[in-house]
């Protein structure tokens, strides 16, 4: 808990451990679950759930996080313990009634018809298709194998999942805000205090099996700005010593405006809107992996594809400048400062901490552990975990008649 | 304050004019965090564009940022790169009636957003070479945007239903103005609107008020007034007698549609009421919309939004059809829906309750600067900054049959323009 000077406003943040079997499917199901834990409970029904929240103008809500299931939301301080309450009854007696299923199937199967619009959508999760196999928790299936499941999946299996699957193992909550703290610690033992976890241990590997590069393309007619997603994976987590020197590095080459792919990609040769660079899908044990992500104009593809990989290659041979080391030092630094002067932002740093098994001082610490990453680590960190030659290129969009995308 | 005539204050924020430049500075210390906001608001949108210059005000935005002769990329001294070494969160935004560029930043570096601000208001180097790069950067910014079917559809709806005001053009512009626009005429519309009488700066977070206007008279203080004549008045919108449909299509499955009613401007007595109207309507799993088409099974999405521009603009309903939905069903039921409050208004209930919410939000847009900087920005460009503080009290005067009165009066169908997209299917 962290008390800020917001005016009664308090956010929290927080997640539980799930462990879906993501070999035999279950991310699919523990989406559709945490989708329906606002349908009704066994003791209201989906009208009565949401005014007992937005009578009060609270904002919560739940998703499903990998190998955990997430829930956030803020409210005025006096309204915390109702809004606990709430969300306390939606996750632990949802009624998962057919008619609600059926009509949520629907709506996720709208969803995925729009997703098949989005180039963005489209071309990550090509990319997440070349990279992971289909046991590893990064793997994201297409959307005709999503329309299916979906068309198929009984109401019994989502109550089984829920049954099996839900409690209060590995829980984190985070509190930002203007608020008595007696009062909340209160509020979550009456609330979750008595909820029972599961036994369910995680069934899925951390590291991902090598797999070779591949590009792959998916063709949607007449959208003439094409994504594009490069990645390969990483083999390490949050917790490796190797972590931050990386995350800096990533910064330099694409985590801003200011980022060397933005300065020449974008600034100089003028190919592109957007392009960055992340580390991503860095859940507590599991490997995470390494992205850049740009967009092009059909007439600029080769262009602005050859530009990218031009500068990744440069970067990852000669890394960073020490002055370029020193100003993403400086920017990691200065923006978490400025990122933290909200309420929900301060929750969603405690919590992202706590569920790495980071102690809550951390939150302080983290300046000066960016701070002491040296140029030398950093020139390891590359060496040891960005390969050019490793990377999977995934493309959506209409690429016209171009030689460059590969039709899967 | 020295220099400074005070003009007026409101929810705790002050407004002062910095005489001589005719610079407007809003001046809100709210210690939430050891960070402030530094907002500057021009007056002047894509409403304000002339035929086969539309797009020039976002082309200008981006030009902003390729710097002046003290702040360039080319010194390594840039806008980004200057401002975010300091951690600061930047960027620019336009929309019909304004432009705005703002930071927020750690407070002991408010000076630097002061420096670059005042710098580039007439400092823009607006050079030939940067605006042959960034052509093609905005050219696929538009390529982008265009990519989506239902904003696609919504430019659209805007371009019908405005006949002669400029609403009708799009914020990006078209993409042959674009394509053939030239630095002098970027030039010309920066020497027309870029001064410090034609701008509001704001502050908002931790800083002492009286060290910081002074630093704002030192620096924008010497940068003149606008000489040349007022802008030309925008066209003002015939009345629109009788309904207007279109239709579009495109491959794939997404289909929407959207139902689109003349609104009066977001100073007019009546836009409280509306914005009430469109909260009720489409707020959350209790709003009507939710209720009788998402929850039924027509629609992935519905919402309702009222206008909050400077001129009349279009109360806007949206939504995204389920697969195997028909406009025809989902039309009805909107249909059904408005007339609903028109003929039996809504309860006190709903009213309290949208109340309360809007209570409770108002109350987060305070939790951090940079909110209170955004809904700021849009009240300036709307024509009055206290349309953000007296929001709340304007709102909680507003009784059920308030609400049921404007639904009468606006939603109507000889104002009304209705855009159906379909999509062709997957090939």
């Amino acid at each position: 808990m962290l008390r800020a000077d917001t005016e009664s406003v308090v956010s929290w943040h927080g997640s539980f451990a799930t462990n879906p079997d993501v070999a035999a499917g279950q991310k699919n199901l523990q989406a559709l679950a945490v989708a329906l834990l606002d349908k009704g409970t066994r003791q209201r029904d989906r009208f009565a759930l949401a005014e007992a929240l937005e009578n009060r103008g609270a904002r919560a809500g739940f998703a499903s996080d990998g190998v955990r299931v997430a829930l956030e939301g803020r409210s005025l301080c006096d309204d915390v313990p109702h809004v606990l309450a709430v969300l306390t009854e939606m996750l632990t007696s949802p009624a998962f009634a057919e008619e609600e299923c059926a009509k949520e199937r629907v709506k996720l199967a709208a969803g995925i018809e729009q997703d098949r619009e989005s180039t963005s959508a489209q071309a990550m999760g090509a990319l997440r298709r070349s990279i992971f196999e289909r046991r590893s928790l990064h793997f994201q299936p297409d959307a005709a194998e999503l329309l299916s499941w979906l068309e198929d999946v009984e109401t019994d299996r989502v109550r089984a999942y829920h049954a099996r699957h839900f409690g209060s193992r590995d829980m984190a909550l985070a509190f930002a805000g203007d608020f008595d703290p007696d009062a909340i610690t209160e509020a979550v033992e009456e609330c979750f205090g008595d909820w029972p976890g599961h036994d369910v241990r995680p069934s899925h590997t951390p590291e991902a099996p090598p797999t070779r590069p591949a590009r792959m393309h998916v063709h949607i007619p007449e959208k003439s700005s094409l994504d594009v997603r490069l990645g390969h994976a990483l083999a390490l987590e949050r917790q490796h010593a190797s972590y931050l020197p990386l995350m800096v590095a990533i910064h330099v080459l694409g985590g801003n405006f200011s980022a060397r792919l933005m300065r020449t990609v974008r600034d100089e040769m003028g190919l592109t809107y957007g392009i960055y660079s992340r580390l991503a899908g860095f859940s507590p044990g599991v490997h995470g992996y390494w992205v850049v992500g740009v967009t092009l104009s059909r007439d600029k593809l080769r262009r602005g594809m050859e530009a990218t990989l031009a500068e990744i290659r440069r970067f990852v041979k000669e890394g960073p400048a020490a002055e370029e080391l020193r100003r993403s030092k400086d920017t990691i630094c200065g923006a978490y400062k400025v990122g933290l002067a909200t309420s929900g932002r301060l929750a969603g740093a405690l919590h992202g901490h706590l569920k790495h098994g980071l102690p809550p001082e951390y939150l302080r610490t983290f300046p000066a552990q960016i701070e002491s990453v040296t140029l030398e680590q950093v020139q390891s960190a590359i060496r040891m975990h960005l390969d050019p030659g490793a990377l999977h290129v995934a493309t959506a969009g209409d690429a016209g008649d171009s030689d460059l995308v590969v039709p899967v | 304050m020295e220099g400074f005539r005070h003009a007026g204050r409101s929810g705790g924020i002050d407004e002062y004019e910095l005489e001589g430049c005719g610079l407007r500075v809003l001046a809100y210390n709210k210690a939430i965090a050891p960070v402030v906001t530094f907002m500057v608001t021009y007056l002047v949108g894509s409403a304000d564009e002339g035929a086969g210059l539309t797009g020039a005000t976002h082309f200008l935005e981006h030009l902003m940022f390729k710097g002046t002769a003290r702040f360039n990329s080319r010194q390594g001294t840039g806008v980004f790169s200057v401002l975010q070494r300091v951690g600061a969160q930047i960027n620019a935004t336009t929309s019909k009636d304004r432009t705005n560029y703002y930071s927020t930043l750690p407070a002991e570096h408010l000076s630097l957003a002061l420096d670059i601000e005042a710098d580039r208001m007439r400092g823009a180097l607006l050079d030939e070479q940067d605006l042959e790069a960034e052509r093609t950067v905005i050219l696929n910014e538009w390529d982008r945007a265009h990519n989506e079917p239902v904003g696609n559809l919504f430019r659209q709806v805007w371009s019908l239903a405005f006949a002669a005001h400029p609403y009708r053009h799009p914020t990006l512009g078209w993409r042959s103005d674009i394509e053939h626009v030239t630095a002098p005429s970027l030039r010309a519309f920066y020497d027309a609107y870029y001064w410090p009488d034609n701008a509001v700066a704001s502050v908002i977070g931790e800083f002492d008020v009286a060290p910081t206007l002074a630093m704002i008279a030192e620096r924008f203080g010497g940068l003149g007034r606008k000489s040349k004549p007022p802008a030309p008045p925008r066209t003002r919108e015939p009345v629109q007698r009788g309904e207007r449909r279109m239709e579009t299509s495109s491959p794939g499955t997404v289909s929407a549609l959207i139902m689109a009613y003349k609104a009066p401007a977001a100073c007019h007595e009546d836009a409280g009421a509306l914005d009430l109207l469109a909260h009720l309507m489409s707020h959350g799993k209790s709003g009507r919309l939710w209720r009788r088409l998402t929850d039924q099974g027509l629609t992935a999405g519905a919402s309702a939004s009222a206008p909050h521009f400077r001129d009349p603009g279009l109360f806007c309903i949206v939504a995204v059809l389920v697969p195997g939905r028909s406009h025809e069903e989902v039309e009805c039921a909107i249909a059904e829906v408005v007339a609903g409050i028109q003929e039996e208004g809504v309860t006190m209930e709903e009213v309290v309750r949208a109340r309360n919410q809007l209570r409770a939000y108002e109350a987060y847009s305070r939790d951090g600067t940079f909110g209170i900087a955004a809904s700021l920005n849009e009240a300036i460009a709307a024509g009055d900054w206290r349309l953000y503080t007296t929001w709340r009290e304007r709102l909680g005067k507003i009784m059920p049959e308030d609400v049921q009165r404007v639904a009468r009066k606006y939603l109507v169908r000889d104002s009304r323009t209705v855009a159906w997209h379909t999509g062709r299917g997957t090939p």
